[in-house]
């Protein structure tokens, strides 16, 4: 099975400066995106990423041992837009940045923390895509667990449809 | 490939030739802009291709379709034939998928494409691969002529650039309810229309100059959409005045948020 992924240029810019405006105490932020896939042709299969939600100020943790931790509000928003996203189809999509550059990859925290919110929303949109999407300051990665899927997949390729376009393969930059 | 071959356009920037050969190039139509362009892309060095067209070459198609010959109206060439060949002879590890139907009876290919040009014929036709477009996220970029007026001839023709996120062809005026409404009334007489080389030639070299621009970014210019009216008597392309409205325009008729196959709602 060979997944491709795609998203406008718009929503890049949107997730960035979102992700990059400072809060208050977390020294990361995050948001939610949601996604939906479709099939192409063969085994071949698209996903698209499409509407961007960020997490509002007041429903972050403090929390010195992480970059940001969300409260059981915002996780509850991303659970609701997988059960709003059933019907067609849409997954949820954790979001967050490292600013360094290079083909990001998660961190020990990442790891452990974002796929059990991952599950949370598996179990509550079984039909939908939902995975991980971590933004560099040049690139960009995604985990992406397709509905029945036990395990993630990496994309084959990730189109930005903007200007100019950019195509990502697993260590290029954006 | 021989790097030789890309030597001459290496202005395009130093990572161009990867840009180009990594992109998935959809052509909707082989006819008289079509087959231009499928021209050429391969020429470039684009490497994946798809490309639809569902008729074979006649006899009037030879003044002005890239490719034919007269053995091809003899032999009821398909036109996707002729395309596909163009390509493998720059280009024998060229990836084609090459479809032998409408794009809308298989469009399962075109999902993957970042940029589509699409040469049909008619609004209608024009705004369904823009709704798709929109759908799965490519850059679709039309081109188009026509031959008008009564005592005298005049050409016309566009190029225009819709863009996910960006002013679609209804933003910018050249797709409008009257229009389509005017095709549809036709519908069933629609008759030959006049076609000739050069227009399509313009037309064409002008569309692919956009996406290569798009792809590589050489020139810097930062191109959201576009709306290039040709005229054909005064061998003029010049910018639609529609566009000076959109600077800050957001698309209504496509939310950013609708893409993928649409979803039928309970009520």
């Amino acid at each position: 099975m060979m997944l491709d992924v795609k998203l406008s240029g718009k929503l890049i810019e949107v997730m960035r400066s979102d992700l990059l405006r400072p809060h208050p105490f977390a020294a990361e932020r995050i948001g939610f995106v949601r996604a939906k896939t479709t099939t192409t042709y063969g085994d071949r299969r698209l996903l698209l990423l499409s509407g961007y939600e960020p997490i509002p100020d007041n429903q972050y943790i403090r929390d010195r041992k992480v970059g940001a931790r969300i409260d059981r509000l915002a996780i509850t928003r991303g659970s609701q837009l997988a059960f709003l996203g059933r019907e067609s189809g849409e997954g949820v999509f954790h979001v967050h940045m490292h600013c360094s550059m290079g083909a990001p990859d998660m961190s020990f925290v990442d790891s452990h923390e974002i796929p059990p919110l991952v599950d949370t929303f598996r179990a509550v949109g079984r039909l939908g895509p939902h995975g991980i999407l971590i933004l560099s300051s040049d690139s960009l990665a995604l985990w992406v667990w397709l509905p029945g899927d036990a395990v993630a997949v990496r994309p084959r390729q990730v189109s930005v449809i903007g200007n100019p376009l950019t195509i990502v393969n697993r260590e290029t930059r954006l | 490939m021989k790097e030789e071959r890309f030597s001459r356009q290496s202005f395009l920037g130093p990572d161009s030739q990867r840009l180009i050969s990594q992109c998935r190039i959809g052509v909707v139509g082989l006819g008289g802009g079509g087959s231009h362009i499928v021209q050429q892309l391969a020429h470039i060095g684009f490497c994946n291709f798809v490309i639809y067209d569902d008729d074979v070459v006649e006899e009037s198609n030879l003044n002005r379709l890239i490719g034919g010959t007269s053995a091809d109206v003899l032999a009821q060439s398909p036109k996707l034939h002729i395309a596909k060949m163009m390509v493998y002879r720059l280009n024998s590890s060229a990836k084609v998928t090459g479809v032998l139907s409408t794009w809308q009876e298989y469009p399962g290919p075109l999902k993957e494409c970042q940029v589509v040009f699409g040469c049909v014929d008619g609004y209608q036709g024009r705004s369904e691969l823009e709704v798709f477009c929109r759908r799965y996220l490519i850059h679709y970029i039309d081109i188009g002529m026509d031959v008008h007026g009564s005592n005298r001839s005049f050409i016309g023709g566009q190029v225009i650039l819709s863009s996910p996120g960006k002013p679609c062809m209804r933003c910018m005026g050249f797709l409008t309810e009257e229009k389509l409404a005017k095709e549809a009334a036709k519908y069933g007489n629609a008759g030959s229309r006049p076609q000739v080389v050069w227009p399509n030639g313009v037309l064409a070299s002008t569309a692919v100059g956009l996406a290569i621009d798009i792809i590589t970014g050489w020139t810097g210019r930062s191109i959201g959409y576009e709306y290039l009216v040709y005229d054909g008597n005064l061998n003029t392309l010049t910018q639609s005045p529609m566009l000076r409205k959109l600077e800050t325009h957001q698309c209504s008729h496509f939310p950013d948020d609708e893409v993928g196959e649409p979803v039928i709602g309970r009520l």
